[in-house]
């Protein structure tokens, strides 16, 4: 083998050598940018990727020091003081990034990556230098994770905007309800108060998720425990509980599943147990591939029996119209004691037009 | 109702309508209410009035010179007695860091949860 010292002047003599040919054929090809270095990092062999990426005279690379290339701009010290680290094998550079400056350029980020070369028969060191330009990757990094906060941000001040929003209106129907005379009216005003509670326990639910998808199991159970909490005056007498699978659904799709819930809660807390009747409301929810079934069962009163008790209220016509929208029908059940309401979307009978079965 | 009285509820809240209807609660379950719309007001009604001061009901978003979190610290600092009760539109936000005792009420509240909420610190 040429020793290293000879190697430049005698590169011709070299020609011989094809296992040295090969190599320095390999790296002169090389797509990727990268340098052949001895010991005292002087340049063996460069790839012509490298001198195009960097502008650097192919014919004024080999036999030089590293630190001469192009206009010294490669004369970094905590560079080559790594390089000579990995010479004497005490480290590796992997992933190490650096600035180069160019005068008349702007700065590049290199990822830069040196490995000494083992092989046997030869006690001269050897070590191969690979240069990735990151400059692009990286800013578009930066601009990507600006643009994320920027969104964040701005989804942020949305959620406030609607939080206030909706607690502006739920505190003004409360505030009515304390102060009207008319027992219906409180009444309506108190549904009123909990639909936008409902709504606003979703906003809550989608803000924690981060995601556009709503895992129904908690938001059941905090819409439950916000219902509860104002529209059901003795929690012992009567209890209001959920029972929901692992189901996920659409943001749009859970809001329309959650007033429906919201209205048929109200209703059976309306008419299921006058006099503080005690009992229990319980909320199911199953599905099956793309059917599911809502159910929410009491075990009341029952049905009002006669047609004049059973005047369709607003809770009725937002409920027909949610299960429309839901692709859904809607079955009443007498479950003696108490009623169970049911709205049910099947894959066959998806078309609203079929109309609730009952 | 009456012997809460002489509690004084200061409630601090950007939005004026969120405010007022909060202190019109509050009103109504017997206290006397104090507003303030920014940090800034919030310290300078606690240097004045401190000692009358039960519970500081704030949003954790307040606008001014300080972050809430850091308000809601001072505020404790100054007034070694008050219940801190922290609202706040981001439903992320939990009682984590906030000064001991402090109660968190997520928006949308319940006002009249809201009302309790004050009613059991000012009996702590």
């Amino acid at each position: 083998m040429v020793k290293g010292k000879f190697f430049m002047a005698a590169a011709e003599r070299a020609k011989s050598d094809v296992a040295l040919n090969l190599t320095l054929a390999v790296i002169a090809s090389s797509s990727a940018p990268l340098l052949l270095l001895d010991g005292d990092l002087q340049v063996l062999a460069a790839s012509a990727s490298f001198c195009r990426a960097f502008e650097i005279k192919p014919d004024d690379v080999t036999g030089r020091q590293l630190v001469e290339l192009g206009a010294g701009e490669w004369n970094v010290p905590q560079l080559q003081s790594l390089l000579k680290a990995t010479a004497s094998g005490v480290a590796r550079i992997e992933a190490y990034e650096m600035d180069l400056n160019r005068v008349g350029h702007d700065g590049r980020r290199l990822l830069l990556n040196a490995q000494r070369l083992d092989y046997a028969g030869d006690d001269e060191t050897r070590l191969i230098l690979t240069v990735t330009d990151v400059t692009e990757a990286r800013l578009e990094k930066k601009l990507k994770d600006e643009l994320i906060l920027k969104n964040a941000n701005l989804l942020q001040e949305l959620q406030h905007r609607v939080a206030n929003s909706l607690q502006i209106i739920a505190s003004i129907l409360l505030q009515s309800a304390r102060r009207v005379q008319s027992d219906e009216t409180r009444s309506h005003l108190h549904a009123a108060h909990q639909r936008v509670m409902s709504v606003g326990a979703l906003q809550r639910q989608l803000a924690i998720s981060s995601e556009d998808d709503v895992h129904l199991r908690p938001y059941f159970k905090e819409l439950c425990e916000t219902i509860g909490a104002s529209m059901i005056r003795d929690p012992n007498i009567l209890k209001l509980e959920t029972e929901c699978d692992d189901s996920v659904v659409r943001a749009d799709v859970s809001l329309s599943l959650g007033l429906v819930v919201t209205e048929l809660v109200i209703n059976a807390l309306k008419h299921g147990f006058p006099d503080d009747r005690a009992g229990r409301i319980k909320v199911f929810y199953h599905s099956e591939g793309n059917d599911w079934r809502l159910s929410v069962a009491d075990d009341g009163v029952g049905m009002p029996t006669h047609k004049d008790n059973a005047r369709p209220g607003l809770g009725t016509s937002i409920i027909k119209a949610l299960s429309a929208q839901l692709r859904a029908s809607i079955i009443i059940e007498d479950a003696g004691p108490g009623t169970v309401i049911s709205l049910v979307h099947t894959q066959a009978a998806k078309a609203p037009s079929l109309g609730p079965a009952a | 109702m009456d012997m809460h009285s002489r509690n004084i509820v200061l409630v601090a809240e950007a939005q004026g309508l969120v405010r007022g209807i909060a202190a019109d609660v509050l009103n109504d379950h017997g206290y006397e209410v104090l507003e303030a719309d920014c940090t800034e007001e919030v310290l300078s009604i606690l240097a004045e009035r401190g000692d009358d001061i039960r519970v500081l009901f704030a949003d954790i978003s307040l606008p001014g010179s300080m972050d809430g979190l850091t308000l809601a610290h001072t505020a404790r600092r100054i007034c070694p007695w008050i219940g801190l009760l922290i609202t706040s539109g981001n439903a992320r936000m939990s009682v984590a860091g906030l000064p001991e005792g402090s109660r968190f009420l997520a928006k949308v509240y319940d006002v009249a949860d809201m009302a309790s909420h004050v009613g059991a610190l000012t009996t702590a």
